[in-house]
């Protein structure tokens, strides 16, 4: 097998029938004061038609500006390169009035915070309206009753008086509600959702992601769901894939992932989590370390200076996407064989004893590199 | 696209359908979502609606309210009541203020009353042009300009610079040195306020639009497939127009002023025309001998320009009221 293959991003998927969104090895960079930021580094992923496609990774890792460049919302500044492919339509390098017929009817977006993403001097009538009307032939007063239709499915209360309210008199989870029922008004293919929940309450949450389910189910659209938490991944997504410094290092089903990881930042990832499956005594595995910085990457594997098990080859040659056990579980690591049926526990340390026992403070972790002890 | 949407459309007609397709999956039910929710009428309380409340709340901008309206009635209903006319001479030379006649009458005998309504008048209508004209202008220029950013809105605000370095009196006498005499002279001379005074308006505009198109109400405009020229009117706009309604009752104030310079230096409008500045500037050589010539179009001038800059105030309060946590 070339694992150790350099390279851009390798075709290991196979586009079917059933793929309404093909993203083909898209780069995004930004040119800054400090140098050149590569945001993104080559992001490959097809997208079926009705599944619910998870990308998770933690910030600056690209995911969001990944879908921003599948919107075509990401400022002038940004250089993109690779396809994007929505049914048989490239969009990439397509004008902003070419765009405009894409957005809105067979891609949605919804946004991270629903506060600011409604706008407040309208009615949330008039919004859900004004996405019906830009993209349909429809009378006022259709519009209205779709608007007032649409508030109903999401789960709005008193729909008819509510379509009325300004956004100010909509609680957050209500808010997120309607920014729902505008991303499903013209019955997109694609709904790109960018942490939809982060903004919530927890309590809102459930409701929120409750809601996503019925747009899915009332529209058949596929769906972008993109999350740091990857509870909301495991309970809405089909299949994940995982970003670090800009790459996609992992993608499989919510279940390979989740059982079987073959990438260490995904295993890391999994460690640094509670779970209810596990003894209550056992404590977290952080990841240590920081993201690199996507200025000046140094070569090799971006995760290799906080892998334990990187080795001189990591330092070296980053490497590609390549299948695991399965063909469509790939993952991008030079000993992904080696994670086969390790625990989180095995790879990352717990960070440190127990602080509350005052014999084991000095053996804790320096907390400053410069430490002496 | 049309296929989902016919889809939708059944959906959307048949509510039961909907309820179990989420009711089904979720033990959250909508109805029972918050029970807290009154089942009652819900009356929307537009932001205008607020700011009106907020507004009426304020002392001072309301007494000018009532004030300016009653300046307006009287100087374009009250003008035509009065039994005097401006345009009439009387017999009674220079008198002073009196029951009959209530600003006294000049050395031809005009009564000064009617002639001080007439020239109100005409200064109302020029600062309301003007006013009206430069903020519409401004507002878009200002808008466009803060929404397209970059090297357009570099360009467009160099010009308005280019504006604010002119100095409005001297620039506004030299291109209506000739005009004020004319027919429409007093139309002109409005035209070329406004194009003096737009720039105030499109740089405080386009200041607010730069906040504005960073929202993520304006990404999500765009990512429902809007057009620019869409976005900026329909989003852009109308979020800014709290800023704007109260440099317009600033403005209102400022080329009320602006004219009555104009006038007095003997470049706005003049005779047969009149307006309250021209009325001051005629009466400058009066204001020993008969003082009421010149003091009440003054009066006039004062209160409009008062009214309208209290208005301003009440009205930057109503609409901004993070703005003013001072006040009560």
């Amino acid at each position: 097998m070339s694992h150790y293959a350099t390279g851009g991003a390798t075709d290991v998927r196979t586009p079917s029938a059933g793929t309404v969104l093909a993203v083909d090895d898209v780069s995004v960079s930004f040119n800054t004061e400090d140098g050149t930021v590569r945001a993104v580094r080559g992001v490959s992923y097809d997208l079926h038609r009705g599944e619910v496609l998870g990308i998770v990774g933690e910030s600056g890792s690209g995911k969001s500006v990944t879908s921003l460049a599948v919107m075509g919302l990401l400022p002038r500044t940004a250089h993109i390169t690779g396809s994007v492919r929505l049914g048989n339509d490239e969009l990439l390098g397509l004008s902003e009035r070419q765009l405009a017929h894409y957005r809105g009817q067979q891609l949605a977006m919804i946004f991270q915070d629903p506060m600011t993403s409604l706008n407040p001097v309208y009615t949330v009538g008039w919004q859900i309206a004004e996405a019906l009307t830009a993209h349909q032939h429809l009378s006022r007063e259709a519009a209205r009753d779709r608007s007032v239709a649409l508030l109903k499915i999401v789960g709005i209360p008193n729909a008819e008086e509510r379509a009325n309210s300004y956004p100010h008199e909509f609680s957050g989870g209500m808010r997120q509600r309607a920014v729902i029922a505008i991303a499903m008004a013209n019955g997109p293919e694609v709904i790109i959702a960018d942490e939809p929940t982060t903004a919530l309450d927890v309590t809102v949450q459930a409701q929120v992601l409750e809601t996503l389910k019925t747009a899915r189910t009332e529209t058949g659209a596929a769906m972008i769901l993109i999350t740091h938490d990857l509870g909301i991944v495991a309970g809405q997504a089909d299949r994940v894939l995982v970003m670090y410094a800009g790459r996609a290092v992992e993608v499989g089903t919510v279940e390979e992932i989740f059982y079987t990881p073959r990438m260490p930042y995904t295993l890391g990832l999994l460690g640094s989590l509670p779970r209810l499956d596990r003894a209550a005594q056992t404590r977290l595995t952080p990841i240590t370390g920081v993201p690199p910085s996507l200025i000046n990457m140094p070569p090799g594997c971006p995760f290799a200076p906080r892998c334990p098990m990187a080795e001189d080859i990591c330092r070296v040659e980053e490497p590609i996407l390549a299948p695991t056990n399965s063909p469509d579980h790939v993952a991008a690591c030079h000993f992904s064989d080696r994670l086969e049926g390790m625990e989180p526990g095995d790879l990352f340390k717990s960070t440190t004893q127990d602080a509350e026992l005052p014999a084991d403070i000095g053996a804790a972790v320096p907390l400053l590199p410069g430490d002496p002890s | 696209m049309s296929r989902s949407s016919r889809d939708i459309g059944t959906h959307l007609v048949d509510p039961e359908t909907s309820r179990q397709g989420d009711g089904a999956a979720s033990p959250i039910s909508p109805d029972t979502i918050d029970p807290r929710e009154p089942v009652g009428s819900v009356e929307a309380r537009s932001p205008w609606r607020m700011a009106a409340r907020r507004f009426r709340k304020h002392k001072m901008a309301m007494v000018s309210l009532v004030v300016l309206v009653m300046v307006v009635l009287l100087a374009f209903v009250g003008g035509a009541l009065w039994h005097y006319k401006y345009n009439v001479y009387s017999n009674d030379l220079s008198f002073k203020p009196s029951l009959k006649h209530p600003f006294g009458t000049d050395s031809t005998g005009y009564d000064t009353f009617s002639v001080v309504l007439r020239g109100t008048q005409r200064s109302l209508e020029i600062a309301t042009f003007v006013s009206v004209s430069s903020t519409i202008v401004g507002t878009i220029y200002g808008a466009i300009s803060g929404y397209a950013g970059g090297v357009v809105d570099s360009i467009m605000m160099r010009i308005v610079d280019l504006f604010l370095t002119f100095p409005i009196i001297a620039v506004a006498a030299v291109l209506t040195h000739n005009i004020g005499p004319k027919a429409n002279g007093w139309f002109w001379i409005s035209v070329v306020l406004a194009s003096l005074t737009w720039p105030y308006v499109g740089r405080v505009v386009r200041g607010n639009a730069l906040a504005i198109r960073e929202k993520e109400y304006i990404e999500a405009a765009h990512a429902l497939g809007a057009s620019r020229t869409r976005v900026v009117f329909r989003h852009v706009v109308p979020n800014v127009i709290s800023v704007v309604i109260v440099i317009f009752t600033i403005l209102v104030a400022t080329s009320i002023l602006a004219e009555t310079a104009l006038s007095f230096v003997g470049f706005g409008v003049a005779a047969p025309d009149t307006s309250l500045g021209l009325l001051v500037s005629n009466a400058q050589t009066a204001v020993e001998t008969r003082p009421w010539l010149f003091y009440f179009p003054g009066l006039f001038i004062i209160l409009i320009a008062l009214t309208a800059n209290f208005i301003g105030d009440g009205l930057r309060d109503a609409l901004d009221p993070t703005a003013s946590k001072g006040r009560a």
